[in-house]
């Protein structure tokens, strides 16, 4: 790692809440991407991850706020900055892939054009010049017919051919860093591989960096130089990917690596986490208790602080190294 | 070729409607009491004199036959012609048509000022105050009789202010547009609530949409976001609540144009009432049947213009 791009410190968030007005999402978030980096974020649906993103671009759905902490973005303060220095970094020096591309696309417009408007509000081009610029784009994510495809409504195109455009429009102006909030979610799982190749030839010819927001542990692990392990608004454990994945000593990290299908092991079953995750976060202990098999009467008294653990960050009071030391 | 296949089919749709329109104001007009003849001779004429004109004009005939005359002439492009003023109904609808074209026009064009930027205020500031503002005092507007609004216009900017002309359409153009201005502003006033209610609460959910958020992430001017972005994907349901209202906001220039003394279609229709005028009511009936066909039939090609997820005639 050169030097920070993107630095989260202490974010917390809370987002609207129909019963106590507001719920805090998320709490104390610590992240830090380097150039070039390569950084998974994972967990269950609802622990954050997405709400973590969307702070980083300032987007918020109504009502969710930051309330503590700060994102900088290669020294530029993301909370504090004008609407103008923001529009000068968004979709210029970061770049976002959505989840669902067909939501993420406007559909009255052509996406030719929403590939060419983020060439048209960063780079001093004209029309014709955008246009081919669009198309050599398209053919670079691999889309098929160009000129006839440009002129297409995201409707009339496959879901592969949408996130292709998603994409496109992602890397347009050359950005230094990738959002990626599940790119392969909403995709059959045969076009699933070929964009998660798509976005790794990208990586390598681009040399940007990436946060990776995703369910699938196998494509962090292949993708990623590190994760970040979060639940219910915190991270529980960071660290090497390889290593988290291989090692994990959370319980709810070793939770997920147990619950995630894996070719290696045909016959034998995932087993899942019992019980459901809060969904918010949790204060005065720790938010995995009631659902961890190691859990005992401390961690339902005291809050668990992320501390370095044989190399890694780990957010637990039995974190499982001291376990596997005891199994030899 | 769907395209034209569709409208083709709509246009046929169209010529039941018209025919239904013209039989329901002919049997209307012909059942209601009073008697052109009458009208037009006066209270002391000689029960003779009547029949002789009533021959005349062949409404001695019974009611069928008349009507089947009438479709005869109407295909033939003949309106018939007026009691009352002696000159073929045709002639008189083209008088008075551009005035009321203009009317509704000019009304739908300051509805849409006025309504687009109060949207978009209201709806990027959901919740807040003057989004319910914008929530309310529309309705207030809505709530108030167009001719009653047109009273208060007339009273204050006219009779006292003296800005405005009180009536009459004047014979320049700069006149025309003069006496325009407070007419239009009363149709807008019946149209602008509509047109805020919808669009605010469209807005507000595709502000909220992914593809707003992605828009934004773009680092497009926010402009670009709200006006490319937002407003045209929220006009789309606005454009149906248009279309579907379209009878009550031209029936309401009927009144309005009577409020403001203007010589278009709702004054004529009216005089032509208040005269038995048959010819002359069910033309300018006609007309307006016409009027509202072709609003719903743009709006529905607006409507597949702007949003091409919609293939007319499917």
């Amino acid at each position: 790692m050169e030097s920070t791009l993107l630095e989260v410190s202490g974010l917390a968030v809370v987002m609207p809440d129909r019963g106590s007005g507001a719920k805090p999402v998320i709490e104390g978030l610590n992240l830090q991407i380097g150039r070039g980096e390569a950084v998974g974020l994972v967990g269950e649906s609802g622990c954050g991850k997405t709400t973590a993103l969307l702070s980083v671009l300032g987007l918020l759905p109504r009502g969710g706020r930051v309330t503590a902490g700060a994102i900088r973005f290669d020294g530029v303060d993301m909370l504090n900055s004008g609407r103008r220095t923001l529009r000068g970094i968004l979709g210029k020096r970061i770049g976002v892939i959505w989840q669902d591309p067909l939501a993420a696309l406007d559909p009255v417009m052509r996406v030719g054009d929403q590939i060419s408007e983020v060439l048209l509000a960063h780079e001093q081009l004209d029309r014709r010049r955008a246009r081919a610029r669009v198309h050599e784009l398209m053919r670079h994510v691999e889309l098929p017919d160009v000129e006839r495809l440009a002129r297409r409504y995201p409707h009339e195109l496959s879901g592969g051919q949408r996130q292709r455009v998603v994409i496109a429009a992602a890397i347009a102006a050359s950005p230094e860093l990738l959002l990626c909030d599940e790119p392969t979610t909403a995709l059959d799982v045969t076009v699933q591989d070929q964009v998660l190749g798509l976005l790794g030839r990208l990586r390598q010819e681009l040399g940007v960096a990436l946060l990776l927001i995703s369910h699938d542990l196998a494509v962090v692990r292949e993708m990623c130089d590190r994760v970040c392990v979060m639940y219910a608004g915190r991270i529980v454990e960071q660290g090497e990917a390889d290593r988290v994945f291989s090692t994990p000593l959370h319980p709810y990290s070793a939770g997920l690596v147990s619950s995630s299908p894996d070719v290696d092991r045909v016959g034998i079953r995932p087993h899942g986490i019992p019980g459901l995750p809060p969904g918010r976060v949790v204060d005065g202990s720790c938010a995995f208790a009631d659902r961890c098999a190691f859990a005992d009467s401390s961690c339902r008294e005291t809050l668990p602080e992320l501390a370095q653990v044989d190399g890694r960050l780990v957010a637990c009071h039995h974190s499982l190294a001291a376990l596997r030391e005891a199994d030899g | 070729m769907k395209r034209r296949r569709y409208i083709a089919g709509r246009l046929g749709q169209a010529c039941l409607v018209l025919v239904g329109v013209t039989v329901l104001t002919f049997l209307l007009i012909h059942i209601v009491p009073g008697d052109p003849a009458r009208t037009i001779l006066g209270v002391h004429a000689t029960t003779r004199a009547v029949r002789e004109l009533d021959q005349q004009f062949g409404l001695n005939r019974s009611l069928p036959v008349q009507l089947w005359g009438y479709f005869g002439r109407v295909l033939q492009g003949n309106l018939g012609t007026s009691y009352y003023y002696h000159s073929s109904a045709g002639s008189l609808i083209l008088n008075a048509l551009p005035v009321t074209i203009w009317l509704i026009t000019l009304g739908m064009l300051i509805a849409t000022v006025v309504a687009v930027p109060l949207a978009i205020w209201a709806a990027t500031r959901a919740g807040r105050i003057p989004d319910h503002v914008v929530r309310v005092v529309p309705m207030v507007g809505l709530g108030m009789p167009p001719f009653w609004i047109g009273f208060v216009l007339l009273i204050l900017l006219s009779l006292d202010l003296k800005i405005f002309p009180s009536g009459g359409y004047g014979s320049t153009f700069g006149q025309h547009v003069q006496s325009l201005i407070l007419p239009a502003i009363t149709v807008a006033a019946g149209t602008m609530p509509l047109l805020v209610r919808s669009l605010r609460a469209s807005l507000i959910e595709i502000l909220d949409s992914d593809y707003i958020r992605a828009a934004a992430a773009k680092g497009l001017s926010r402009r670009r976001v709200l006006g490319r972005h937002a407003l045209r994907n929220a006009m789309l349901p606005t454009v149906s609540v248009l279309a579907v209202n379209a009878g009550f906001w031209v029936g309401g220039t009927v009144v309005i144009e009577q409020v403001f003394n203007l010589p278009g279609l709702g004054n004529l229709m009216l005089t032509g009432v208040l005269n038995r005028d048959f010819q002359v009511v069910q033309s300018v009936a006609l007309v307006y049947g016409v009027m509202i066909v072709i609003v719903n039939l743009a709006a529905d090609l607006l409507y597949s213009y702007i949003d091409p997820r919609v293939v007319l005639g499917e």
